[in-house]
């Protein structure tokens, strides 16, 4: 199994196999640019060591999995917040690490990942109050009462009744 | 509060990257406001809510670069009036992040696309905290690095108790990403999101989020999906949801035929009408005028042409935005161009009145009471085939694809093929004649009605019987439109009565008894309206949208 090495922005050499780390569509264009081996790391200016680690061990795990289908139409695109078993627990971290995944998968293009823990955040926001949201994630609320009045009054139309 | 002002630096224990991301940011932006003057503004800070401004303060990394264990040191209090122009500064980027939200979000994930893409966005936003004065030309990006500093802000003012870090997801991640995550929200988390702060609020009211809402809420939209304001027409849908869940309607009554109205047909702007009085009328949709009258009752040297006009009842029509097609009892049909309605076809081929028209991009077909149905063809208007079958006079017939349904008053459905002109299917089980009949646009299900009260809805693929509404109505079922993209049977009846029944399981939803004079001889709906049309003569418009605003929105 060939092996690479990523090379984190704070400059740990990763060793990765070549699959796992094509998870990436990044690093899988680059590896196909520069014709198949490369016994440098590959610099990834963007990401650290910690959660580079994190991001290979998912890729680890879904090596397998079968390729994300390329169709666009929302109807390939499942609106559902559901995350199978494993994902979750891989997603249990704080939310500073959370974010550093979601800003890896997005630069390193790997689409599930990146719809993982996008799911994530939205469910750490749905179905909560604005001052919940507000408190989940430490924002001030800059509204004058007069602008939430106009906020709410516009959107009246939503009420049960 | 004011005066306690303790800054929180990085948690020694937690990664350090984010977090010294954001001071970077926020050391960029610092050192831009020193460079740039204030603008002269008047404006009044916005978070004013205790009477006391905020109190605000920031990590500095220039001075002190953050380290384990160095907590609260070599922090500045921010002057009250760089306070001030902060959070003006603040408002004045909703507006450019709004601005750039405006704009459609690329959310492709083809890999094609998103790699060049998103390789190229994070690099700005490197290149943009290294390079605090960079106008940026992404305007969310020049976001990002001026929130940096808000949020650094803010988390100096929160309490020195360790907790875990809880960052502003608008503070960090692009425009994409927000969109990405927000796309997984139903609409009241995202209306509950517009009131949590400016920067989010600008965030959840974009248009492709709602895209997602809309489509996860209502099914996906048929129509042009570009350009559209997708809050609106959720907000629009809803409504009209509400109000067909309640029959909130608003009826007008359009008066103007002399005798029984047997056909109606509408769209966004226009009501088309055929009578026994010989003639048929237009509508203004909003306003509710007669806008033309074509037909026997004009002066003759009004004729147009040698084809004239229907020297008996308008049975049946049909119209799009080319032609308009219309049967009558004098055994003929008729085909007028649109818009100008000038009459430039006619077909002759039935022995008997001519009961239902319809027609698609090639082939018009007409039904009769001499039991046959005429397939023509669409430009010439010759007849192409004549299909034979049915032992009573075909009273309905719709064309979807290369299907043809006809129900008639032996009692029997027959499905055809139009090209071959075979009779591929019969469906029997209705006990008396039928009247009408629709077959779903999707070609799975046909719904029929007719002289035994009762409405069955057929699976076309097996012929079986899905079910039956008994006793949907107190006498003949005169009138069905299904309503595929609202699944929705609208029917109209002897009986006096419009009813509106759930296509999935014959649930009646609405009934309209007796808002007629008498006999129901057609009724059709979209999703605004009801338009039926009687024996009394008139028609009757039940408009479920009058008043709701951005109703063009749908358009």
């Amino acid at each position: 199994m060939a092996v690479i090495k990523l090379l984190s922005s704070d400059n740990v050499e990763i060793p990765v196999e070549k699959d796992v780390a094509e998870r990436s569509v990044l690093i899988k264009n680059m590896m196909e640019d520069i014709g198949g081996h490369i016994d440098d790391a590959i610099p990834i200016p963007n990401v650290n060591e910690a959660v580079l680690r994190k991001v290979i061990e998912w890729c680890e795990h879904h090596k397998s999995d079968p390729a994300p289908p390329t169709d666009e139409d929302s109807d390939s695109r499942k609106k559902s917040t559901d995350i199978e078993e494993w994902d979750q627990k891989f997603m249990q971290v704080d939310q500073e690490m959370l974010f550093e995944i979601i800003l890896a998968a997005n630069y390193l293009d790997i689409k599930p990942l990146l719809d993982v823990g996008c799911k994530t955040v939205a469910n750490m926001i749905k179905g909560k109050s604005p001052e919940e949201i507000r408190k989940t994630f430490n924002i001030q609320n800059d509204f004058t009462p007069e602008e939430e009045d106009q906020i709410r009054r516009e959107n009246e139309w939503a009420e049960d009744r | 509060m004011a005066d306690n002002s303790t800054i929180r630096s990085a948690d020694p224990t937690s990664s350090l990257t984010l977090r010294s991301r954001l001071s970077t940011r926020a050391r960029s932006a610092v050192t831009r406001i020193f460079k740039e003057p204030p603008p002269k503004r008047s404006d009044t800070p916005i978070n004013t809510n205790d009477g006391t401004a905020p109190t605000q303060s920031f990590d500095s990394p220039i001075q002190q670069p953050i380290k384990n264990g160095q907590r609260g040191t070599g922090k500045q209090r921010i002057p009250s009036s760089l306070r001030t122009w902060i959070l003006n500064f603040r408002n004045d980027r909703y507006s450019s992040y709004r601005h750039t939200f405006g704009k459609p979000v690329n959310i492709s994930h083809s890999p094609s696309s998103t790699s060049t893409r998103r390789n190229g966005s994070y690099r700005n936003r490197e290149k943009s905290y290294h390079k605090p004065s960079h106008e940026s030309h992404r305007g969310g990006l020049g976001a990002f690095i001026q929130s940096g500093l808000v949020t650094i802000l803010s988390n100096s003012t929160s309490t020195k108790e360790e907790k875990p870090l809880a960052i502003d997801i608008m503070t960090i991640f692009p425009a994409e990403i927000v969109t990405h995550i927000f796309s997984y929200l139903d609409h009241k988390t995202l209306l509950s999101c517009e009131l949590v702060s400016h920067s989010w609020y600008s965030a959840a009211i974009c248009s492709q989020v709602w895209k997602f809402a809309f489509e996860n809420e209502y099914g996906l939209w048929n129509k042009n999906p570009y350009g559209r304001d997708w809050k609106s027409m959720f907000e629009v849908k809803t409504i009209l949801n509400k109000r067909w869940r309640k029959g909130q309607v608003n009826p007008t009554y359009l008066k103007g035929h002399t005798d029984s109205v047997y056909c109606v047909q509408f769209d966004r702007q226009k009501i088309i009408t055929g009578s026994r009085d010989r003639t048929i009328r237009v509508w203004d949709i909003t306003t509710g005028y007669c806008t033309k009258v074509i037909g026997a009752h004009q002066d003759s040297d009004s004729l147009p042409n040698a084809i004239g006009y229907h020297k008996g009842s308008i049975l049946c029509l049909q119209f799009d935005s080319n032609i308009l097609v219309t049967g009558s009892s004098d055994h003929t049909c008729i085909v007028y161009s649109l818009p100008s309605f000038t009459p430039f076809l006619k077909l002759p081929g039935h022995r008997m009145g001519v009961l239902d028209v319809c027609f698609d991009n090639s082939h018009m077909v007409s039904c009769s009471k001499d039991a046959s149905i005429c397939v023509w063809d669409r430009s010439t208007g010759l007849l192409l085939k004549r299909l034979r079958g049915h032992e009573g006079p075909v009273n309905a017939v719709q064309l979807r694809g290369s299907l043809l349904a006809s129900a008639s008053g032996d009692a029997s459905i027959k499905i055809w093929d139009i090209e071959t002109g075979a009779c591929t299917k019969t469906f029997t089980g209705h006990t008396r004649g039928l009247a009408c009949i629709q077959l779903s646009k999707d070609c799975r299900t046909i719904v029929s009605g007719g002289n035994d009260q009762s409405i069955r809805v057929w699976d076309v693929a097996s012929g079986s019987l899905k079910y039956e509404i008994r006793e949907a109505h107190r006498s003949l079922v005169r009138s069905l439109y299904l309503d595929s993209s609202n699944k929705r049977i609208i029917s109209g009846s002897y009986d006096q009565s419009v009813r509106v029944w759930d296509l999935e399981s014959g649930k009646s939803l609405l009934n309209f008894p007796r808002w007629h004079g008498s006999w129901i001889l057609a009724a059709r709906a979209d999703d605004t309206r009801i338009v039926s049309a009687s024996q009394d003569s008139q028609i009757l418009v039940l408009d479920f949208s009058s008043g709701i605003r951005r109703l063009e929105s749908m358009d």
